[in-house]
């Protein structure tokens, strides 16, 4: 039979000890710090030592223990229910308790060792800042603030998880969000149930329109000044404590062809390149199903001379092409995966061996045709390109449906299979925001922000219109 | 999830039904790049084939080859194109695939017998692409043209289309010709290729593309014109954009680059006769100036530049006269304006067009404009020439 404990702090010093060692049993880490004052007065200090500065908690100590000053701690917050306690603990802060009094106070001392900020890896810039996000909530928090001084900026503060207590921020800006967006966000966040909550990918499965859709409907990034900007646009965002990669929505498809650095570089390079990248976000998905649908199904297509030098190096080849494309992109897809998760300095020696030794080697002995490896190969630079690495996932994964449709229908099927994918994204929507707008449906952004990216002195002029 | 699972399987069945599982491997096709036509001593069809041998191909690996045909020429005889076609693909090991053929050969022989049991399938064959060139091979057989190995490009074929480009003789498809076929007021001409070595590296290397072979309604060849006139030929035809003019005159020879060609042709009825003028409009940079005219003066250049209209119409009219009374028949495509100007009276004239084509009076008018003397720098002057 379990001891019962009690809800309310007692005068008692021993009953609240009892209570808190109950709490805490076997957490080798909450460490509990009896004192015995001149006076004979007991006091009791509750704290998880890693998670507390010890210089501060010194010097309450000498206060309380030479001084006899009590009147300092009246500056913390005094609480009365053991739960409450426990959880402010758990997150850092110090429990005093002293005989004779009915309550605890809680003094927030928290320090921990944490990361440095760092530049965000996976969205490096050329220009613009380096800063990316690290764990810790606050100091993420503090980035967003610094960028945007303003009241109307809200940090509103959630919790979740019934086990972890991860607490969040629903970040956005009072006169620019869409109230009926900050009420949809809200109503999300309360209806879903969860224990645990590791990182800001765990919200964004639960409170997503489309879980079963390959693409993503809410962006995350590693970077204060995308979330920023996304806030002054109307958006909102979630910053999970313990995760670097905040949450911003909604999303549209074009945000993932967007890298932070476009509205830092001069326009006119800025609108090339994102021509360019939607150019090569079409390749990574198309190239192998369209090569592989012209030399099975239509030769017509394709001009003499370049006809001429594929059929001559598919001499002797035993697979079909279909057959010779889908290996290698297997093969290229694997070696990506084994150098994502490889040490770096074993990473490039993998990669080196894919590239060279496997390509060279397989075209050599005859088992794959050398236009085959240049496909693979461009389809995986063109594959690199997306500021967004999650936009890039549907697009990696959708190749494979679409080449096998393409091997076996051949430009009819690669055909039926974009026409799946637009039927797709058409009705995606996120947050209420089609996902492809403002292309369909055509809205104002159009020609502003989105294909490509309008002189800012021109657009504010309008505006001011 | 029931109807995920239903529409799943609704596809996968479309997918399977559609029954165009027309797939074939690339290296299971046998390229066909030309096609020669020839009559057989005995009066049969016979049909050669060229066709690309991808092992022997440049590209395959570096340096090798080179010296390789990179093509086989196979040859059949019987009566129908279709049955000759199943004959070359019974002596091949892959599928025979029309797509890429690049050019016709039709020997001189054939070609004077008539054509039209032979065009007749190209306006059938889906496989057939319409942009194919079409040549008349002088004095020589098309199978010969397909042995020819240039060292430009390993089919002779590619060759001739390339050569055709550049050869001033405009670019006759076989489009250009079926639908010339078709007509009632043009009779369809195309290119002749001749393989004359002058020296001995040409010998089975190189060909020319010089003449024009042209055809009666019943696609008979009935006789040939060559260089300067044929030039003119297209030009009045509308086929030509640019060329080079050369002409003489009484002070000196003078060359022209002549760009933007066009042709107005006028027709009207004067009484019982017929009557066309042809306007010809271009313009021109000179490239040489072999006479003592100074053409930095403009009065000069005027003058110049009408002599030369005067001598160019007068030549081109010669041309027309000459193919009217020699051969007889509209390559010009006159007719066609007369059933363009009066689609009424064209009717009558439809059907004896090719008696009526001989009376018409032809004018022509040329304004060639010399836009540029082309002068670099100070022209060399002839020692005791006038300036």
């Amino acid at each position: 039979m379990e001891p019962s404990i009690p809800v309310d702090v007692s005068e008692s010093i021993d009953i609240n000890h009892d209570a808190m060692r109950y709490i805490f049993h076997n957490c080798a880490d909450v460490v509990f710090r009896p004192l015995k004052l001149s006076d004979q007065s007991n006091i009791l200090l509750v704290y998880i030592e890693e998670l507390t500065d010890s210089d501060k908690l010194e010097q309450i100590i000498t206060a309380c223990m030479i001084n006899r000053d009590f009147n300092r701690l009246t500056q913390y917050k005094s609480v009365i229910i053991f739960a409450e306690i426990a959880a402010k603990v758990l997150k850092g802060s110090t429990a005093i308790f002293i005989d004779g009094k009915p309550f605890a106070y809680l003094a927030d001392l928290t320090a921990f060792k944490q990361r440095a900020i760092d530049e965000p890896s996976n969205e490096a810039s050329i220009r613009g800042p380096r800063e990316g996000f690290t764990e810790d909530l606050k100091t993420n928090l503090s980035m967003i603030r610094r960028k945007i001084s303003n009241s109307n900026l809200k940090f509103e503060n959630h919790q979740a998880g019934e086990l972890t207590h991860t607490s969040f921020v629903v970040a956005y800006i009072e006169d620019r969000v869409k109230p009926e967006l900050l009420q949809e966000v809200r109503s999300r966040l309360q209806s879903f149930q969860t224990n645990q909550l590791l990182d800001s990918g765990y919200i964004e499965e639960f409170i997503e329109d489309k879980s079963l859709s390959l693409f993503p409907q809410i962006q995350n990034t590693e970077r204060p000044d995308t979330v920023s900007s996304g806030l002054l646009e109307g958006k909102v965002a979630i910053i999970v404590d313990g995760s670097p990669n905040a949450l911003v929505l909604p999303m549209t498809f074009w945000a993932g062809f967007q890298a932070a650095e476009d509205h830092y570089e001069r326009f006119i390079y800025v609108s090339a390149v994102r021509l360019l990248r939607l150019l090569l976000a079409v390749l990574s998905c198309l190239l192998p199903s369209i090569y592989v649908a012209l030399t099975t199904f239509h030769p017509q297509m394709i001009p003499l001379a370049l006809m001429l030098s594929i059929s001559a190096s598919r001499e002797g080849i035993p697979f079909p092409t279909v057959i010779e494309t889908l290996i290698m992109e297997l093969m290229f897809e694997g070696l990506r995966e084994a150098g994502l998760r490889l040490p770096k300095a074993i990473g490039s020696a993998v990669s080196i061996v894919g590239a060279l030794v496997i390509g060279e080697a397989a075209v050599q002995a005859g088992f794959i045709s050398a236009p085959i490896v240049m496909i693979v190969a461009g389809t995986g630079i063109a594959s690199f390109a997306f500021p967004s690495y999650s936009l890039a996932l549907p697009f990696r994964i959708l190749r494979f449906p679409l080449l096998i449709s393409g091997g076996c229908l051949g430009l009819y099927g690669v055909a039926i299979g974009i026409m799946f994918i637009l039927i797709h994204l058409v009705t995606l929507k996120s947050f209420g925001t089609p996902y492809l707008k403002p292309i369909a449906p055509i809205g104002p952004k159009f020609w502003k922000d989105t294909l490509i990216r309008m002189n800012k002195r021109y657009v504010s002029a309008q505006r001011k219109q | 999830m029931k109807k995920i699972r239903y529409i799943v399987i609704l596809l996968i069945q479309s997918m399977m039904l559609t029954g165009c599982w027309d797939r074939n491997e690339i290296n299971d096709y046998a390229f066909w790049i030309g096609t020669a036509l020839d009559i057989t001593e005995g009066g049969k069809l016979q049909k050669s084939a060229q066709i690309a041998v991808p092992a022997d191909f440049k590209s395959i690996k570096g340096s090798g080859g080179n010296n390789q045909r990179a093509n086989i020429v196979l040859t059949a005889t019987g009566s129908s194109i279709v049955d000759l076609t199943q004959q070359i693909q019974d002596k091949l090991p892959r599928r025979v695939f029309l797509g890429h053929r690049r050019s016709i050969f039709i020997g001189e022989k054939l070609a004077r017998k008539g054509l039209v049991d032979v065009m007749d399938q190209f306006t059938r064959n889906t496989d057939t692409r319409l942009r194919t060139d079409i040549f008349v091979v002088n004095n020589g057989e098309g199978k010969d043209l397909l042995n020819i190995n240039s060292p430009f490009n390993q089919f002779s074929a590619i060759v001739a289309v390339d050569q055709d480009r550049f050869c001033r003789l405009g670019d006759t498809a076989l489009r250009d010709v079926l639908i010339d076929a078709a007509r009632d007021g043009i009779r369809p001409s195309m290119p002749m290729v001749e393989i004359s070595p002058k020296n001995k590296q040409e010998k089975e290397k190189i060909f020319d593309v010089r003449s024009v072979a042209i055809f009666n309604k019943e696609l008979e060849m009935v006789g040939e014109v060559s260089g300067r006139e044929s030039l003119d030929l297209f030009w009045v035809k509308g086929v030509l954009k640019n060329q080079f003019v050369t002409e003489k005159m009484e002070e000196g020879t003078i060359a022209l680059y002549e760009a933007n060609l066009k042709k107005t042709i006028r027709t009207k009825f004067d009484g019982n006769k017929l009557k066309a003028n042809v306007k010809l409009a271009g313009t021109g940079r000179v490239l040489e100036n072999n006479s003592d005219i100074d053409l930095s003066v403009t009065t000069e250049r005027i003058r110049v530049e009408k002599k030369l209209n005067e001598i160019k119409a007068k030549r081109v009219e010669e041309t027309i006269k000459k193919l009217q009374l020699q051969y007889g028949q509209d390559v010009f495509g006159i007719g066609e304006e007369f059933h363009r100007e009066h689609p009424y009276r064209w009717k009558e004239l439809r059907k004896n067009w090719d008696q009526l084509f001989p009376t018409v009076e032809v004018t022509v008018d040329v304004k060639l404009n010399i836009q540029s003397t082309g002068d670099i720098r100070k022209r060399i002057i002839r020692k005791g020439g006038t300036e």
